[in-house]
């Protein structure tokens, strides 16, 4: 339909002044575009579909209910994945556990199976060692475990990323570094 | 010194976010330190595995209704936030409450005054009669209650049954006059249960669970025609009785006392029926508009439907709002509003023809019951997306025109804003449509 082409083509700005003017079908279009980036975020930080959902829930039930008080001209993502991580991030500190995927992670395609002919004993050692590292990941204080995961995972620069948190760059490099370092120590352990 | 510090730089190296003259100083410590290579070697392959790893996709469904899903909440909570409001308007607003409080207070006054009035001036004049109840045949005095009764509801009535007092007092005249009175103690339980009554009633309405309820009746509830006939009577009632309608025949009057015979034959059982009768149908249904006034258990019961539907217990949810929608007709609109996007948008989200049908039905008729409702415009918002959907979808005439009229009436409540826009260019789209299909 050419009105939902034109929707597409919509700027965030656009979508959140809509927004702004009580038009839910403009929400609905910057969750759409925003929800698998903020789905797999939270999936990578409390590591458990249900948890995810919530969170991708909540942050954009926030995200609306605060719509008014968002300064037009800025970016969008940042501020909603601010408002995600900060649920993940409390999330991690009230469980005071780090939350594990459940068992349908297993369905995660091994390494190895790949390529067919590749070695077999190493395609294990592979997955043994994401096994580790997610674990590792998983056992991160909250807040490093924040910074790796945006970096890691999501790409984002140390500007975007303090812009995100909130917090310095001289910050960010610093919980990436001691978040590195643990990890691996945990591998190599291996 | 040196290479702890590029040490430290080596993650931030391989993210590509050191300064200029900081990166050609690792690059130039790399050439040279075997350690700080091989540390660099192992950050690139951890970074590699970290972004190797998979996690498992849940699914396009998933994706396509996470936005109807949050959507949904976004609703629900804004009307939680109505819901509480309202809360606040009946149990937390001081001034309101007060008003509420003071104004019971004044019923409640008014009627233990009156009661006690009404006592007194039917003491009195039993007194003046000195009615010789031991001189009583047997069956005689099985009507002492029924005196009892007569007077208790005389009392409810507020008007003492003049004429029949008088009556009786002129038909007991001729009786000896050393017989003891009527004792101070009976006609004492005849008014205290009165009031008690009363009292618990309010307490009642005023959610006082700390008194202590009358033995004779139940807390809760207490309007039941068998409590009021048991407080009034002290006679457990024949359930039959009970059961009877409300007889609309005026009480006995004088003339009609004045046929029966001679001395207390008056009270016999058929003609004490009247006034018990009365005594019901005057308690019952004032009450209970009283609870209804400050119940809160429509609220409550709306808030619970309201978890569940947050929990998505959708079958609990649904029944609990109906149940609402039954018995509170201001919680009505909202209760069936909750069920309508329960059925139309969060449990179903299915866009077939059928199902399509049905939701737009849904919302036609929620705006043509609840016309007066402020939820109109967010039902027609509902309506308009539902009925445009489905003509996209069939084409056809009948359904084009309706999402045509549905829009119009939306765009009314829109005034000027995008959204306007937005459903003002859907009108033009649906317009083209209906003419290509002319």
């Amino acid at each position: 339909m050419k009105e939902e082409g034109e929707i597409e083509q919509t700027s965030d700005g656009e979508l959140i002044s809509r927004v702004k003017a009580g038009d839910m079908g403009g929400f609905d279009e910057l969750v759409r575009r925003y929800q698998k980036k903020i789905y797999y975020l939270a999936l990578k930080m409390v590591r458990d579909h249900d948890l995810a959902d919530e969170v991708v829930q909540d942050a954009f039930v926030k995200a609306y209910h605060a719509m008014n008080k968002f300064k037009e001209g800025y970016p969008f993502y940042p501020w909603i994945y601010r408002i995600a991580v900060n649920i993940c991030m409390n999330h991690l500190k009230q469980s005071k556990r780090q939350i594990r995927l459940s068992d349908e992670r297993e369905i995660r395609e091994p390494v190895g199976r790949e390529n067919p002919h590749s070695n077999p004993e190493k395609s294990l050692m592979e997955v043994e060692k994401m096994k580790r590292l997610e674990n590792a990941i998983d056992a991160l204080p909250p807040k490093w475990k924040a910074v790796l995961v945006l970096r890691a995972h999501e790409d984002l620069s140390y500007e975007e990323i303090s812009k995100v948190l909130r917090i310095p760059k001289g910050t960010v490099m610093s919980r990436l570094n001691r978040a590195r370092e643990r990890l691996k120590e945990v591998l190599e352990k291996l | 010194m040196f290479h702890k510090q590029v040490k430290n730089f080596l993650s931030a190296y391989l993210d590509g976010e050191l300064d200029e003259k900081r990166r050609r100083l690792v690059e130039e410590h790399l050439k040279g330190c075997q350690e700080c290579s091989e540390e660099l070697n192992t950050l690139k392959a951890l970074d590699q595995l970290a972004r190797s790893s998979k996690v498992p996709e849940p699914g396009e469904e998933y994706w396509k209704t996470l936005s109807g899903r949050i959507r949904s909440r976004i609703i629900l909570e804004e009307e939680e936030g109505r819901l509480s409001r309202l809360k606040n308007i009946l149990v937390q607003s001081p001034g309101r409450l007060k008003l509420i409080s003071t104004f019971a207070v004044v019923i409640l006054v008014l009627l233990v005054g009156r009661q006690f009035l009404n006592e007194e001036r039917g003491t009195e004049r039993l007194r003046e009669a000195e009615l010789p109840l031991t001189l009583l045949s047997p069956k005689e005095e099985s009507s002492v209650p029924t005196f009892r009764e007569k007077e208790a509801t005389d009392l409810e009535t507020g008007e003492l049954l003049k004429e029949d007092l008088a009556a009786l007092k002129d038909r007991l005249s001729g009786l000896p006059k050393e017989a003891p009175p009527v004792t101070a103690l009976e006609e004492k339980k005849v008014s205290e249960s009165g009031v008690e009554g009363l009292l618990q009633e309010d307490q009642i309405a005023f959610g006082d669970k700390t008194s202590e309820p009358l033995k004779e009746a139940p807390p809760v509830p207490i309007l039941e025609e068998k409590e009021v006939s048991e407080i009034e009577t002290e006679e457990p009632l024949q359930e039959e009785f009970l059961a009877q309608d409300i007889p609309s025949e005026p009480p006995p009057s004088k003339a009609k006392v004045a046929e029966t015979g001679e001395g207390v034959a008056i009270y016999s059982d058929e003609a004490d029926e009247r006034p018990r009768r009365r005594v019901a149908a005057k308690l019952k249904p004032a009450p209970r508009r009283y609870i209804k006034i400050l119940s809160l258990s429509d609220v409550e019961n709306f808030e619970l439907a309201l978890s569940q539907q947050s929990r998505g217990d959708y079958e609990d949810a649904i029944k609990n709002y109906y149940q609402v929608i039954e018995q509170n007709e201001k919680l009505a609109p909202s209760a069936q509003f909750q069920i309508n996007l329960i059925q139309s948008a969060t449990r179903d989200t299915a866009m077939d023809e059928k199902t399509l049908r049905r939701k737009a039905e849904l919302w036609r008729s929620f705006v043509e019951t609840y016309q007066e409702s402020e939820l109109i415009p967010d039902a027609y918002r509902y309506f308009a997306d539902n009925a445009y959907e489905l003509s996209k979808l069939t084409q056809k005439k009948e359904d084009i025109n309706q999402a045509i009229t549905v829009n119009e009436m939306y765009i009314k409540f829109l005034r000027e804003s995008r959204t306007a826009e937005i459903y003002n260019r859907r009108r033009i789209v649906l317009e083209r449509d209906l003419n290509r299909l002319k």
